[in-house]
């Protein structure tokens, strides 16, 4: 699907560009994963369980937001967290229900504009539990904002393994959060800025698992902002089911441009590195002040 | 104190943490290994230092293996060490190192005031450790009454290290053999009732090429997902704290705020999500300046690695350049200064 909307947050508006697609890929009989594209908020959602049970979790975690977030509405912080909780609660409550006696539950990646506390401002709000992602395309570098629940994210991070190496784990499938699975769960949580023209794609794992970051890069650098059909999302997609397609596949990319903001030199920041560097473009040093 | 440190191997040193005392024990290879029960017991005695100096030479000064031992006492810190080992001292941007070389017992300092002592390999986004005994590359100490860098990435390390349920156990990683983990996962699936109930073993072992399974089961790794901030809400009965801008605006301390021209907040807890502050007009201000933070019921203060940097006045001292990245326990009533644009903390 592709739409096309503008958000007035405030004094400031958002033109968003949307286009989402969703495969079940080559090999898998079901797509378990859902998504909703409903602007300003986008929600990608890899469900887990077999047996159509990843299938009803994902789309119950969906559901439970939209309920708490309706189209074109933008939530406050809390609001929008609020929601987020909700889907854990209704996953939980549909498993009891069906009396699911396997675990069942869902990832959940989450972009959305919210209000913030004074005078009509803006943030993009990222949520991630599990292992969909959350992308910023700078036009030039791919970067991934979010940071993966996963147990080959946490040998990353402990420095027993190499990026590299993550791809073909043989444990790269299992994922240490997910919602629906415990009474409570957290989300971490990035907010950003609302500036110039930003591109963000939310997907799940089928994508990355077939295409590396430098293959979406191609995609999205070729496809640039004309190409209506197919759209930028069924492109990528496509390219996943192509690669080999070895799980279900969803793409979500916004196009958001805010012309009342300032021009985005950094759409997202990833680390407090490159923080450090984003800053030292846009800052004059003040004069040094007398040691003390 | 608390200290932070790089997470060492079986061969590294072992880091003994507890009260006002830290030991840094180098391992040798042929010599006997230092016990680690007998260097945390030696450390809950009276006059601790004499202990551990004793234990640590009790087969000889030949034989002795190299260590730092740092005693604190009020602002200054009594810094023994021998051998190789170097303590580097840093105090307001000065830099002084010391280190037993050339010494056939060891080196005795007493440092009146420092900002940080670092001994061994840098540490990094270091783990905390408040104390206990774990395997060390390097130490970090902050002076006393500063509080530890709340970073988010930390706060997640922090579940771990937090040595309270066997302290003389080094934080040990999770096999990393595939076939041990989901042996654990299965164990846990089929004997406990109240975990979450993964995929059949069929599936579990057999069909990895997709298939995604919730690992939380495995030990370890959901301590690790967990973070702080849900564990540790701020105790009911601290005072609450406000930060006031300049231009009047007020803003509570739920648990934080982030202040800067166009603000962002990387990685937080969903249950600890920061507050943005946004300061117009300023160029001098950095997009993302500084963090202001209830911890417990203590505010401090964190520059982000700002372009100019951020100094705090404490009520009646004299104002205080912070150092990036390095959270300052403030007081009611200080003043931020971010350069042209101050906040007050203010407690209601």
């Amino acid at each position: 699907m592709r739409a096309q909307t503008e958000v007035t947050v405030g004094s400031a508006a958002t033109r968003i560009v949307v286009s989402a697609e969703t495969s079940a890929g080559a090999v898998r009989p079901l797509n378990e994963d859902s998504f909703r594209a409903a602007p300003p908020l986008f929600v990608v959602a890899d469900g887990m369980g077999g047996h159509e049970r990843g299938d009803v979790a994902s789309r119950t975690a969906i559901a439970a937001i939209a309920d708490r977030v309706p189209e074109g509405s933008t939530p406050t912080v809390d609001e929008l967290l609020a929601a987020i909780g909700a889907a854990n609660d209704a996953v939980r409550e549909r498993s009891e229900r069906d009396g699911v006696t396997g675990v069942s539950g869902t990832t959940l990646v989450v972009l959305g504009l919210v209000r913030g506390d004074s005078e009509g401002s803006a943030y993009w709000l990222a949520a991630n539990i599990g292992d969909s992602r959350l992308y910023a395309w700078s036009g030039r570098d791919l970067r991934q904002l979010t940071v993966d629940h996963s147990l080959v994210q946490e040998l990353v991070d402990a420095g027993t393994l190499s990026v590299a190496d993550a791809a073909s784990h043989p444990d790269r499938n299992v994922i240490t959060r997910a919602v629906g699975v415990r009474p409570e769960v957290s989300a971490d949580v990035w907010l950003l800025p609302v500036v110039g023209d930003q591109v963000f794609l939310l997907c799940s794992d089928g994508l990355t698992r077939e295409l590396s970051d430098a293959d979406i890069a191609a995609l999205l650098r070729e496809h640039g902002a004309h190409g209506e059909r197919p759209t930028i999302a069924q492109a990528l997609v496509d390219a996943a089911v192509a690669a080999g397609g070895s799980d279900n596949v969803t793409a979500i990319v916004v196009e958001a441009s805010s012309p009342g903001a300032p021009e985005a030199s950094d759409p997202g920041l990833a680390s407090t590195r490159d923080r450090l560097e984003a800053d030292a473009e846009d800052t004059l040093p003040r004069a040094p002040e007398p040691a003390r | 104190m608390t200290a932070r440190y790089a997470l060492g191997e079986a061969a590294d040193a072992l880091l003994a943490v507890r009260g006002g005392l830290a030991v840094l024990v180098a391992e040798a290879p042929g010599r006997t290994a230092v016990s680690a029960a007998a260097l945390w017991a030696a450390l809950a005695e009276p006059q601790p230092l004499t202990r551990v100096l004793e234990h640590l030479t009790s087969a000889g000064l030949a034989d002795a293996p190299e260590f730092a031992i740092v005693e604190l006492d009020g602002p200054a810190a009594r810094v023994v060490v021998r051998g190789a080992l170097t303590v580097a001292v840093e105090r307001s941007g000065a830099h002084d190192e010391l280190d037993g070389a050339g010494v056939a017992t060891w080196r005795e300092s007493l440092v009146p005031a420092f900002d940080v002592l670092r001994i061994g390999s840098p540490v990094g986004d270091g783990l905390p450790l408040e104390a206990g005994v774990v395997r060390a590359r390097g130490v970090e100490l902050g002076a006393p009454g500063s509080v530890e860098p709340n970073g988010e990435r930390n706060v997640e390390h922090g579940a771990v290290a937090s040595p309270d349920s066997s302290p003389l156990t080094a934080p040990t990683l999770v096999p990393l053999s595939s076939e041990t983990l989901v042996q654990h996962a299965l164990a846990e699936q089929l004997f406990e009732a109240t975990i979450v109930r993964s995929v059949t073993e069929a599936e579990l072992i057999g069909d990895h090429d997709g298939l995604t399974v919730v690992g939380a089961s495995i030990p370890g790794f959901a301590e690790r997902a967990r973070p702080a901030a849900v564990e540790a809400p701020a105790a009911p009965a601290a005072p609450r704290f406000v930060v006031e801008t300049d231009q009047g605006v007020v803003e509570p301390l739920a648990p934080a705020v982030i202040v800067g021209r166009s603000p962002s907040a990387s990685q937080v807890a969903s249950g600890a999500v920061p507050r943005l502050i946004v300061i117009r007009d300023n160029p001098d201000i950095s997009r993302t300046h500084v963090r202001i933070a209830l911890e417990g019921d203590t505010v401090v203060v964190t520059d982000l690695h700002s372009r100019n940097g951020t100094s705090v006045r404490l009520p009646g001292k004299p104002p205080q350049l912070l150092r990036a990245g390095e959270a300052t326990a403030v007081l009611d009533g200080t003043v931020v200064d971010l350069g042209g644009t101050t906040l007050t903390v203010r407690s209601r």
